[in-house]
């Protein structure tokens, strides 16, 4: 489409220019149009599915522009982090040398979430956004609610992923109350024990078979309507010959590469388009709260992937057991035993405050360290996230004495109590 | 029951031995309580030197708990009644040394052995005991082999968490 301006049609003929006017077009038509264009690139099978799957969801679900799948992305930073505390304070609370195989199934999950953090920047920096981790709105605070989490209500404008989905299961079950469903599932900072590992498997709760049809929003369902939201958006600015993935050279230096994250969990992403974020995101998915066994080919097996999603790594510890060959989600794991010592663990107070130091002022300036020794660490990631990615390094330095300075509040009691202190993971304002 | 009661009675006692024992190790070392107990090795430490020592650690805990009591940690004579009747008696002066050397280095040196110091027989009395010495903490470091600090923290400057 051409204008009269002849500056404008200079500028058009440039390579790689964008045109600058987007064609006016009603909502419904240009969804058409980007429906019935072939998208940038052939769509994976688990795109389709996540697609179907969002689709049937109401219209008020799904991400409507730029503006707002920068906002889910941020919030999906957000989720990540949030999940990281909890599953620290239960791998600092195993005592020393026991509980070796617990210590390593959460450890296995743990490094693959700071890997999803750090992928859902490189997807926010990809489209233009700018990722916050260090001011107190991105910092998760304990307990809190993960449906409120995944209430994408600032986000999309809609009343809530919760009703949303009561609707969804309502007209799924023909009208019959769907069960399960609850209004809060509390996210806190726990010592290792039973409740702690119950927590875990409801963060990671995979999508259940046949939908979202059975209550509680899932992180998966979040994904799913963030990948549906790229999808849709990079198909209409294709198809006007545009991206939503960032061109500014400065923009792209914000990656954080395999160069900076490597080892730990799987490799960092470098996101500059559609196969790219992709990518990205499929890591995610697949290895975490996502995990939908329709995405295989084949029937599953849980026991014969090398590296199964974190539910059922946790429902091993939860069980006692392994999965083996053959395991299925309905089987469960039932493979070799996984020795758990729910008492080898420090006795570490649920949910702790530095309030709850306060009468004892060593201990509270140890607790206080620990929270600066956490904010330096979100200062690094922030510049890490935000054009300097090798503070990266400087960030894990971070987290080594973070560990050290956890195990030295776990072995000190609150008070003359059977309780023990340990780490807060609080706000403490920025530093320097 | 009478078992359970005696045995109720001896955690009581050596509960209270093992806070004097702190509360000697804070003024041997000049480390708060949260950081011995954030060690972790207040327990192992105080075994091992009744082990070696037996009753005299019980009579130099109550020589502590006395100035402790009469003078108060804060006393400007607190420090010169330390070291006087503990640090430079003769029964003591032993016990006293053993228990900074445990919370700084982890090991054990029996001065009794005749041999020059260096010869002396010594040892770590345990791999945690070595790691958790408050030697690394002290000048800013790790333990040799342990509690590794990231990789390419030698290329960063000095990291402290400044603690009010």
């Amino acid at each position: 489409m051409l204008t009269s301006k002849p500056k404008n049609k200079i500028k058009r003929m440039l390579p790689g220019d964008e045109p600058e006017e987007a064609p006016k077009l009603r909502r419904g038509a240009r969804a058409a149009i980007a429906e019935s264009l072939p998208s940038a690139l052939p769509q994976p099978k688990w795109v389709r599915l996540i697609r179907e799957d969002v689709e049937r969801l109401p219209e008020e679900a799904r991400v409507k522009n730029i503006k707002q799948l920068r906002k889910l992305l941020r919030r999906a930073i957000l989720i990540e982090h949030t999940t990281i505390p909890p599953y620290l304070c239960a791998l600092y609370s195993l005592q020393e040398g026991t509980n070796q195989e617990s210590a390593e199934v959460i450890k296995s999950v743990l490094v693959e979430e700071m890997l999803h953090w750090i992928l859902a920047a490189n997807v926010l920096n990809a489209i233009g956004g700018e990722p916050c981790v260090n001011e107190p709105r991105f910092i998760p605070s304990y307990p809190s609610n993960l449906l409120d989490l995944l209430n994408t209500k600032t986000d999309t404008g809609v009343t809530s992923l919760k009703e949303l989905l009561k609707v969804d299961a309502l007209s799924a079950s023909n009208g019959k109350q769907s069960n399960g469903s609850t209004d809060a599932i509390e996210v806190g900072l726990l010592r290792f024990s039973e409740e702690a590992i119950d927590t875990f498997l409801e963060i990671e709760t995979p999508v259940p078979v046949g939908g979202e049809s059975s209550g509680n929003p899932t992180i998966g369902t979040f994904y799913k309507i963030l990948i549906h939201g790229l999808e849709t958006l990079e198909a209409e600015a294709h198809a006007k010959g545009k991206t939503i993935f960032t061109k500014d050279p400065e923009r792209r230096k914000r990656q954080i590469t395999p160069e900076h994250y490597y080892g730990s969990g799987g490799k960092a992403v470098v996101v500059t388009d559609l196969h790219t974020a992709r990518k990205a995101l499929k890591e995610i998915i697949f290895q975490g709260e996502g995990f939908d066994p329709r995405f295989f080919e084949k029937d599953i097996s849980i026991g014969d992937y090398d590296e199964i999603g974190h539910f059922y790594r946790f429902n091993q510890i939860k069980q006692g057991r392994y999965y083996e060959e053959g395991d299925t989600p309905e089987t469960g794991p039932r493979g070799a035993t996984l020795r758990v010592d729910w008492d080898e663990v420090y006795q570490m107070k649920p949910n702790p405050t530095l309030k709850d130091y306060r009468h004892d002022p060593d201990l509270r300036a140890k607790g206080k360290a620990f929270n600066q020794g956490y904010m330096n660490l979100l200062d690094k990631m922030q510049k890490a996230f935000t054009g300097q990615p090798d503070a990266l390094q400087e960030a894990v330095v971070y987290m080594f004495e973070l560990k050290y300075l956890a195990g030295e509040l776990l072995k000190n009691p609150i008070g003359a109590g059977e309780l023990a202190a340990g780490p807060i993971f609080g706000y403490l304002g920025k530093t320097k | 029951m009478n078992e359970a009661l005696s045995r109720k009675k001896d955690e009581e006692i050596s509960d209270y031995l093992l806070e004097q024992f702190l509360n000697l190790s804070r003024a041997l070392t000049g480390f708060d309580r949260v950081d011995l107990l954030g060690t972790g090795m207040a327990e192992p430490y105080y075994r091992e030197i009744t082990r070696i020592y037996k009753e005299p650690v019980i009579r130099l805990l109550f020589e502590a708990k006395a100035i402790f009591e009469v003078y108060g940690e804060h006393h400007p004579a607190f420090e010169d009644q330390i070291r006087q009747r503990i640090i430079e008696d003769i029964e003591f002066a032993q016990i006293a040394k053993n228990i900074i050397q445990l919370w700084y280095l982890g090991s054990y040196t029996n001065y009794n052995d005749p041999a020059p110091l260096i010869f002396k027989a010594a040892y770590i009395i345990s791999p945690e005991a070595y790691q958790n010495g408050l030697l690394w903490p002290n000048m800013g470091s790790h333990p040799a082999g342990a509690k590794q600090p990231g990789f390419g923290s030698w290329n960063l400057e000095p990291q402290t968490v400044k603690q009010d």
